[in-house]
Order: C-alpha cells, then sequence, then structure tokens
C-alpha cells in the first residue's frame, strides 16, 4: 500500500480480526476501526454485516473499538436485531449484526451501506435483498441507458437476477456488502496513483477537501470525490472519462473496484441483447486489457446474460482476476438451466481476500493450491463434482488465514470435514446434501446451519461433530440431528433455534440442540404457526 | 460520553440516547456559527467521531473547509435525517422525496453542487454523498467526451501525443 494511501490496511498479514485493535481508517474515509471483515467475523450473522457499503462495504461500516472487537458477536447481538435505517447513525460502535430475516437484512445493511460506506457498495442484484442503496452501482452499471432515477435502476437490476436471488443467501450478500467495505476501505493495496498527476501531488487523497474556488467547474473536486462519482457510472463510462482531459487521464484506474455487470437495458429484446452482450465481452476485455500491470482491489462480475458464459472467455477472465485481484472477487453467473453443464475451474487467487462464486448448478473445481490471503470465501449455488479438490480438504489445508465460509445451495457436497484453526464463522445454509459434517475450529465463534435437513434424524448418518471452544452463537434452524456432538461450549452467547414446518415430522426436534447447550445469555426459539392439522 | 471502554452496544445505545438531546455548534470558515442537534451532527461520522471521543462539544467544531452557504445547505440535509427518525413507509417516503428535491435543487447549481459534495466528503456525510456523487454521475452518464467538458467546465489539455495514446488504448475497448 503506498503511504498516504486511502489509510492503514486493517489487516496487516497474519492479523486475524477479534485480536486486531482499533486500526482507524485513513483520513480520507469513514472512520473505520475494525475491517469490515473484521464486523463480519465478528459479528457473526454474518448476516448483514460490507458490505456493502460502502461498504461494503459494506458492513458494514462499524466502527468497532477495541475493546469491543475483541468480544465482538456479544455487543453485537443487541443492535442487530433492529437493523434499519438508523442502525449506520447509530451502530457507530457496534458491529453491524446480521441475524435478521431477509427483508429486514436487506434493509439494515443497504441503508447502512448508503449511509457509511465510503464508496457505493456494490451489489449483488438479488431482488429482495438488494436494496437501492447498495445496488445502485450496479444497478446503474447495468442499465447504462436508464436515466438517473436509482428506484428506476434498481428496479431493473432486480429483473434479470432472479435467477440467483434463490440461491444467493442473505448472508452471501451481506458478506459481499461488508467485505466489499472492507476491502473498499483500503484493507488492500490499492492501485497505485498516478504520478504526474498534478492534483494529487502533495494532497492525499483523503484530505482533498480544500475547497478550491480559483479551480472552475468540476475540477474543484479532490480526487477522490472524483472517484467516488465514477464509480457510480457504469464501467464502460467510467473508463471513457480518461480522454476528458489529463487529469481524468488514469483517474478511472484508480477506482477501487471494477464492476462488470451485463444487465440489459430494460425492456431490450433479444437482438439489442445479443448486441449488449458482445459489447459486454469488449468492455470486459478492453478495460482488463487497459489496466495493464495493475492490480484492482475489487473485481466483480454480475453477469445474468446466458451469452456472456462462455466457459472459455470466463477461464480467461478468472485468470486474469487471480493475479490482479488484492481484495475481492466475486462472480455472479445466471442459473443453468437443468441438464446443462458449465465446468469453471477455479484457478489460485494467490493475494486475494474475498472470493464469491455464485451460479446455481454450475460445477466448480476446486485447485489443490494454497489461497495466501483468503479470508472469506463464499459459494452460492454451485455444484461440487466428482473432479477438483474438495471443499474440506481445500478449506482445511490450503486456506490458512480463511475466517469466514459461507456455502448455500451447493450440491454435491456430502460431507465437510473441516480442521480450519483460522476459522470464525461457518455459515451453511441449505446444503441439503451434507450428511456428514465435522468442525474442528479453535477459533470458530458463529455456527449457522440452516436446513442441512440431510444432516438430521437419520440414526445411519455419522454424528456431526462440532469442536469449537470459542463458539458463541449457534443458529440452527431446520431438524437438529439426534446425536450432534459440541465440544465444550456450554456456555453461549446466542442460541437460536427455529423450527420448521414439514408437515411430516410430527414431533419437533429443536429441543434436542437446546440440550447441547447448558447456558447462553440469550435464547431465540422460532416454532412454525401451522395451520392445525386435518390430519391430527 | 465515555467511549472507547468498549462499552456494550446497549449501554452505547443508551448513552447516545441520553446525549441526544445536546447541541452541537458548528463553526464555518466564516466564522458563522451554526447550532444544531447532537443527532443532526451525528450524520456526519467525522464529527460523530470527535464527540465521542470526547471532544470538546461545549466549544462547538469550527469546520475551516466549508463556507457559511455550504454548511447551511448540509445542516438542513442532516436536519431531516437527523432529527426524525422515519418508521413509517409515508416517513421514509417523505424523506426520499426530500432527498430528490434537495439535489434537484442542488443539480441546477453546479458550483454550489460540488461544495456540498466536497463539504459531505470531508465531513463524512454518506448520504449525502452518495446523492451528490450519484448526481454528478447521472449528468456524466449518456455524454459524450465534449458535452462533459462542457457541462463540468473541464478544460481540454490533452497533447496530441496524449490523444494517440488513448486511441490505441481505446481500440480495446
Amino acid at each position: 500500500m503506498a503511504p498516504g494511501d486511502k489509510g492503514p490496511a486493517p489487516f496487516a498479514a497474519g492479523d486475524l480480526p477479534p485480536e486486531g485493535g482499533t486500526a482507524r481508517a485513513g483520513k480520507g474515509s469513514v472512520p473505520l476501526t475494525v475491517s469490515q471483515m473484521d464486523s463480519y467475523s465478528a459479528m457473526a450473522g454474518m448476516g448483514s454485516g460490507e458490505v456493502a457499503k460502502e461498504h461494503p462495504v459494506m458492513d458494514h461500516v462499524a466502527e468497532v473499538s477495541a475493546e469491543d472487537s475483541k468480544h465482538p458477536p456479544v455487543d453485537a447481538k443487541a443492535s442487530v436485531a433492529d437493523s434499519d435505517l438508523d442502525l449506520a447513525a447509530k451502530a457507530s460502535k457496534v458491529p453491524p449484526v446480521v441475524d435478521c430475516e431477509p427483508d429486514i437484512a436487506a434493509k439494515g445493511s443497504s441503508d447502512l451501506a448508503a449511509k457509511a460506506s465510503k464508496v457505493p457498495p456494490v451489489v449483488d442484484c438479488e431482488p429482495h435483498i438488494a436494496a437501492k442503496g447498495s445496488s445502485d452501482l450496479v444497478a446503474k452499471g447495468a442499465s447504462d441507458r436508464s436515466e438517473g432515477a436509482s428506484d428506476l435502476a434498481a428496479n431493473g437490476a432486480s429483473e434479470p437476477s432472479e435467477h440467483v436471488a434463490d440461491v444467493a443467501s442473505k448472508g452471501v450478500h451481506d458478506l459481499r456488502e461488508g467485505v466489499a467495505d472492507l476491502v473498499a476501505k483500503g484493507a488492500v493495496d490499492s492501485p497505485v496513483h498516478g504520478d504526474e498527476d498534478p492534483y494529487m501531488n502533495g494532497e492525499l487523497p483523503g484530505e482533498g477537501i480544500l475547497i478550491r474556488h480559483n479551480r472552475p467547474g468540476i475540477d474543484r473536486l479532490a480526487n477522490d470525490c472524483i472517484m467516488k462519482i465514477l464509480q457510480c457510472l457504469p464501467i464502460k463510462e467510467a473508463v471513457r472519462t480518461s480522454v476528458l482531459a489529463k487529469r481524468w487521464h488514469n483517474l478511472w484506474m484508480d477506482m477501487d473496484s471494477l464492476v462488470f455487470c451485463d444487465m440489459p437495458p430494460a425492456g431490450a429484446g433479444m437482438t439489442l441483447e445479443a448486441r449488449h452482450s458482445r459489447r459486454f465481452r469488449d468492455i470486459v476485455n478492453g478495460t482488463l486489457a487497459s489496466l495493464g500491470g495493475r492490480y484492482i482491489n475489487r473485481l466483480l462480475f454480475y453477469i445474468t446474460n446466458r451469452a456472456n458464459t462462455n466457459p472459455d472467455r470466463l477461464a480467461e477472465w478468472l485468470s486474469i482476476a487471480s493475479w490482479k485481484v488484492t481484495g475481492m472477487f466475486s462472480l455472479q453467473l445466471p442459473a443453468l438451466m437443468e441438464g446443462d453443464q458449465m465446468v469453471l475451474d477455479l484457478p489460485c487467487f494467490r493475494s486475494a481476500q474475498v472470493i464469491s462464486l455464485t451460479g446455481i448448478r454450475v460445477e466448480i473445481r476446486l485447485p489443490n493450491v494454497v489461497f495466501n490471503d483468503l479470508r472469506h470465501l463464499a459459494l452460492g449455488g454451485v455444484v461440487f463434482g466428482e473432479l477438483g479438490a474438495g471443499l474440506g480438504h481445500v478449506v482445511s489445508v490450503c486456506c490458512p488465514k480463511l475466517q469466514v465460509l459461507q456455502v448455500s445451495n451447493v450440491r454435491g457436497l456430502r460431507d465437510l470435514l473441516l480442521d480450519a484453526p483460522s476459522l470464525i464463522v461457518l455459515e451453511l445454509i441449505q446444503v441439503v446434501e451434507l450428511e456428514w459434517l465435522v468442525v474442528k475450529a479453535s477459533k470458530l465463534q458463529i455456527l449457522h446451519v440452516r436446513n442441512c435437513n440431510s444432516l438430521a434424524e437419520n440414526e445411519k448418518t455419522p454424528n456431526p461433530e462440532v469442536q469449537a471452544p470459542m463458539l458463541k452463537v449457534v443458529d440452527w434452524q431446520g431438524p437438529s440431528p439426534m446425536n450432534a456432538l459440541f465440544s465444550e461450549n456450554e456456555f453461549l452467547q446466542s442460541l437460536c433455534v427455529r423450527e420448521i414446518s414439514s408437515g411430516v415430522r410430527e414431533h419437533s426436534t429443536y429441543s434436542r440442540i437446546m440440550r447441547k447447550f447448558k447456558y447462553s445469555d440469550s435464547l431465540t426459539i422460532h416454532l412454525p404457526i401451522s395451520k392445525v392439522s386435518t390430519f391430527a | 460520553m465515555a467511549s472507547g471502554s468498549g462499552a456494550a452496544a446497549a449501554a452505547a445505545d443508551a448513552e447516545e440516547k441520553e446525549s441526544g438531546s445536546r447541541m452541537i455548534t458548528l463553526t464555518s470558515n466564516e466564522g458563522k456559527a451554526f447550532v444544531v442537534t447532537e443527532a443532526s451532527a451525528r450524520q456526519s461520522a467525522t464529527i460523530r467521531s470527535m464527540v465521542d471521543d470526547g471532544g470538546c462539544v461545549d466549544k462547538g467544531f469550527p469546520l475551516p473547509n466549508v463556507d457559511s452557504k455550504t454548511l447551511a445547505r448540509v445542516i438542513q440535509y442532516s436536519d431531516e435525517h437527523g432529527n426524525k427518525e422515519p418508521h413509517t413507509v409515508d416517513e421514509r417516503a417523505a424523506l426520499a422525496k426530500f432527498d430528490r428535491d434537495f439535489i434537484a435543487e442542488l443539480d441546477a447549481d453546479k458550483a454550489f453542487l460540488y461544495d456540498v459534495t466536497m463539504a459531505a466528503n470531508y465531513l463524512h456525510i454518506q448520504g449525502l454523498l452518495a446523492l451528490t456523487t450519484q448526481c454528478v454521475a447521472d449528468t456524466i452518464k449518456g455524454k459524450t467526451p465534449e458535452e462533459i467538458r462542457t457541462a463540468f467546465g473541464i478544460e481540454y489539455d490533452l497533447t496530441a501525443q496524449d490523444e494517440k495514446e488513448i486511441k490505441e488504448e481505446d481500440t480495446h475497448a
């Protein structure tokens, strides 16, 4: 990271969040102490932690005091419940929490992002979740022709992404946002600033606040303001500002995130869409080529058009991303139809801190290589095929710094055996085929298991086993397993059990999980209110 | 407010409520004082952190980078967002309408819009900053470079050599 750049890196290498002391972001950014990731990890719920926004991101932008950061999950819990408009304003000390229902989470996180994040957070476009504040960037990027109104853009954005909506879980979304913010805040090295920029010399980006009345027009804005404006533009238009004047020539390259979104303009017919798709490819290739040897903080792809999912091209983009991205990489693909096949080989991202992949029925092959800096891995909707390394192996062996693992709606994952000393948050949502779960994680604080129905009930399946002495928050939704083993963590801060009305089971099973713990500061029980059974 | 004491979220929240009725003085670079509620001032993350760090709330906060006209407008925004907590759909809609009207008025005076943008950036009022940057971005959208230069008063200072390089790069895109 260049000195005087956008603030100290919240994480030094090897610096794990909970222990991380207060690190105030640089002058140019929102006061933010613990990185986004911290709040995530800390926060457990992973719910609405970065993201976005800003951020980004958002997540949460929580200002956590050093002391608070040491006990993140607890304090957060209280405030989480009402993540709301004012969360951002009020939560300056509280890591945003996560555990809300989707609609609430959306609201909370988006507003939060809008209010607190440094840059407009990037959002994945889940219709119900992508709220305005955070989705603007993408939404607008998507509909380059739609006029300004952000509502309009947001609406436009939600349409094409419906395929992924159900897959991409709230958690993943929030994660993304939160992390995005984190990254945006300068957790990672940002690209080098242009040397010959006369406006930049002698002026740190964050300090460019002196009003320059002597300069006419928009040029009186400091670079960091202009960067924020560029972030609001579709990538192509942002890149095109390079021809405006010398000052603008390399400005766009300093944007800390590049978002490629192929949302066709609303109402476009097939022809237009096809043309759009060709343009999309050209825009991505052209932009990546223009970057030359520069690194990029965040690189995000939101692809909704199947025409843009040519595997060879995706592989090429992935490969470029794998060495360019220093912060967050996110790839969101349209859902494949039943029977369609697509295989993506994940390359080795040596410096990315966050990787998020979403694509229903897209087969992912994990490499058996070390992801040195990876803190956060989110996988949604994907299929693990026969080939490729197992997720458990990759996490246990190849991700020495992984703190957050979110897996939702994936298929082909029957066993997950984790030995992950750095893991703080584990979220398994709708991993319906998962039969065997063994977690050995000495730092694990937050465990969410939702609707992993194969884990439960059947005496033939191996007992789930969780060895996590630091466990603070357990959210177990759906049927509880008969014989889960939890070690030495009888004192929880929060225990949430949710019974799902199955219509089949006669007996509730939620109490099984409750019996595993002797004590919890808070206990939440969700019971379905079912219609009176006519079969009773 | 004793910050940095690692107070639990609930305690911090209570403290905040308690102190929410305090008034805070903000002084523009022309020396003009503006008295605002703490809730309004807390819209600014910059001020918020100063307050929470035990800053001298009584003495007020001088803002050497913001002139009176800009500060007044910024306060108009933060009052609206800080003093009211929208709970109902109607209240939210009213706030959204306020934002729309607010930005529409600013948009008509670009120089003032830039001033407010910079002030929002300096004060870290994220909602306002998002509003203004989005507004500028919307103006850029769909325009040719020449139109953008005209709209924003950007002086064309690229040399022929620069142009040539840009053209070459542009062929990629």
